[in-house]
């Protein structure tokens, strides 16, 4: 019987904005309504933080939010400190977002206590969303009690939280208990009874901590699994949700070339590098990969498309002071809109971190074409945790960026030993489609520098090695080395016919 | 010259004050008047900071208001007691109902001003104001039942 399915039809759960910029995505779209959720994490992780965010992009004065607060940090302080972020809205102070005081309730150590206060406030004001922070010193008291075994105790903890979600529900409440928990306490009986668990933690390794965000449980809702880097700053907690899960969208470029403003590298190329691919120049220090690489952002404002360049190792206006002596339109781009350059430095990025600020920067000037001077710059500024494995981080940078349809260009330093036949880091040059390589050689008592295309996927493109020089108007391919052998050693002996 | 924030939260301790005030300048009846404010006050910042944060936060502000009002000299912060200040009865007498009533507005002032530098006026200033509308409820409450009566 086909009949009418409406009645079969499931019930529809609202998504509350989180007002966390990434954590909604990871959630699947938001916050369950009526979901009872546990923040969870070691002291310092941002769960207050987190909660109080999510209560201020809910609150209203219709419908406002209660914000329990046991024995952790007192309310005083946490106002104090809480109000340090934009997100606080002063003015929704009692109106919209009331603070409870249980201490009382905790210090007695009967959960029945803090149950019936909690359950007498929420009749009294009917709030939308309810926080209990730090619910856990609820149980700690109740742990210091005299009781027969530690089965009771736990037991006690359960029931309490249990009829705690089962009030809170019925009232159709939002809410949120905010409890320190170590991580391998993930098997406590008291999480079985959340809907969503959010686990917040954080890592110190070397002079960096990486905070990190994980949804380890959201009933119904298909979320982002994994780990995602979040960092707090005065806008408090922003997410970084993790690449895979972006790269979903997948956008095809143009079937176009894209000329690189070096015309006889363009010649190499084939008419330039193809739209949508990520290309590497590969050089030792002072071999013009900057130059290069600006000549080919140069060349794309001057077509009138939009581009972003990324460094690491110097200030924006430093770097467009020093590019800029040859190229003066890319200062005058970033002036217009048309040119973002990005500076990250705080050597604990994350690469989705990265991403974001790279996307964000796309977004912003409707790039088409990325510019990140340098690839050692990137591994110096990631956190080490990310720097120790910098070829899946660069995969997932590479890849990230490129799916949106964007061209990538990078620089990447490489050692030239006079030996040495590799033309880019090993770790590196599977993630290119385009690999440039330049190099210098030694000619007839002369230090000249050379470029070769070592790689260009899918594409035909010339073999030669050809000889090329940074001028004032920027760097000039010139003719092919013909008559010399071993010129990837650095030092080419003229062949016999020559 | 006064500072604007505390003229605001002297305002405030004033209207608080006002609200209890006796039809008659007895010193009796006016510690007993200032003594329910500060009870009202107490009470109602308990929900937020709790019993122990609100004492240290009156605590603090009597040793403030102390230093320039002698009525206050002897009069001690209750930290069990529903009645907040204990000594204003004894107080009254000696000084006089007025230096009194201007020792427990020194007292509020100190308060909110305390509250307001550590959470910003603004929040200060409503929390404590919202003790005038809660009273104001609890009348209309008891105004109703007596009525019913």
């Amino acid at each position: 019987m086909t009949g009418d399915r409406t009645n079969d039809a499931p019930a529809v759960i609202r998504n509350l904005p989180t007002g966390v910029l990434g954590l909604d995505a990871v959630l699947g779209g938001g916050m369950p309504e009526y979901s009872f959720n546990l923040i969870a994490g070691a002291p310092g992780a941002g769960k207050t933080t987190l909660a109080q965010q999510i209560v201020f992009a809910n609150a209203t004065t219709e419908r406002p939010a209660l914000y329990f607060t046991v024995l952790g940090e007192p309310t005083l302080k946490m106002l104090r400190y809480q109000r340090q972020f934009r997100f606080f809205k002063p003015e929704l102070i009692e109106s919209g977002v009331r603070f409870v005081n249980l201490s009382e309730e905790a210090v007695r150590g009967d959960l029945n206590d803090a149950l019936d206060r909690i359950v007498r406030e929420v009749e009294k004001i009917e709030p939308q969303m309810v926080v209990v922070d730090s619910f856990r010193t609820l149980g700690q008291q109740y742990h210091a009690e005299p009781l027969d075994s530690d089965v009771d105790t736990k037991m006690g903890l359960e029931y309490f939280v249990q009829r705690l979600a089962l009030h809170l529900t019925t009232w159709e409440i939002t809410s949120f208990l905010v409890a320190a928990f170590d991580e391998h306490e993930q098997e406590n009986p008291v999480l079985t009874v959340a809907d969503g668990i959010l686990w917040l933690s954080q890592a110190a390794d070397r002079n960096s901590v990486v905070r990190k965000l994980q949804v380890s449980k959201a009933r119904g809702r298909a979320f982002m699994p994994g780990l995602h880097t979040f960092r707090i700053t005065d806008r408090g907690l922003q997410v970084f949700p993790r690449i895979p899960e972006q790269q979903a969208k997948r956008i095809a470029p143009p079937s176009v070339r894209l000329p690189t403003g070096v015309p006889g590298l363009d010649a190499m190329m084939g008419g330039g590098i193809p739209a949508g691919d990520a290309m590497m120049l590969a050089g030792p220090a002072g071999t013009g990969k900057t130059t290069f690489a600006t000549q080919f952002a140069a060349a794309g404002l001057e077509r009138g498309e939009a581009g972003v360049i990324v460094v690491f190792e110097e200030y924006p206006e430093e770097y467009l002071a020093r590019v800029g002596k040859r190229d003066a339109g890319l200062a005058a781009s970033v002036r217009a809109g048309r040119l973002k350059v990005l500076y990250l430095r705080p050597l604990d990025l994350s690469v989705d971190e990265t991403l974001w600020e790279i996307l964000e920067g796309v977004r912003a000037v409707d790039a088409t074409w990325v510019v990140i001077d340098s690839l050692s710059g990137f591994e110096i500024a990631l956190a080490p945790t990310f720097r120790e494995d910098f070829r899946e981080s660069l995969y997932r940078l590479v890849g990230a960026l490129t799916a949106t349809g964007v061209t990538v260009v990078m620089t990447a330093e490489v050692l030239q030993g006079q030996a040495d036949v590799r033309f880019t880091s090993e770790k590196v040059s599977f993630i290119t489609d385009d690999i440039v390589a330049q190099r210098y050689v030694e000619i007839d008592g002369e230090l000249r520098t050379v470029v070769a295309v070592v790689k260009m996927r899918g594409s035909q493109h010339s073999r030669e090695f050809r000889f090329y020089e940074i001028t004032p108007a920027g760097a000039v391919v010139g003719e092919p080395l013909t008559n010399y052998h071993g010129i990837i050693t650095g030092v080419p002996d003229r062949t016999s016919d020559a | 010259m006064t500072p604007p924030e505390s003229r605001t939260a002297e305002e405030l301790a004033r209207r608080l004050l006002a609200r209890d005030a006796p039809a008659q300048d007895a010193p009796d009846a006016v510690a007993a008047a200032t003594e329910r404010v500060c009870g009202r006050v107490s009470a109602n910042l308990s929900r937020w900071f709790g019993i122990d944060g609100t004492n240290a936060l009156f605590a603090r502000a009597l040793v403030r208001a102390q230093t320039d009002h002698p009525a206050l000299a002897n009069v001690r912060y209750s930290r069990q007691s529903t009645v907040c200040l204990e000594g204003l009865a004894e107080s009254a007498p000696i000084h006089g109902a007025e230096a009194v009533a201007d020792g427990v507005a020194a007292i509020l002032t100190a308060l909110i001003e305390l509250l307001g530098r550590l959470i910003g006026q603004d929040i200060a200033l409503r929390l404590v104001e919202h003790s005038l509308q809660a009273d104001a409820a609890a009348d209309a409450r008891e105004t109703g039942e007596e009525n019913q009566q």
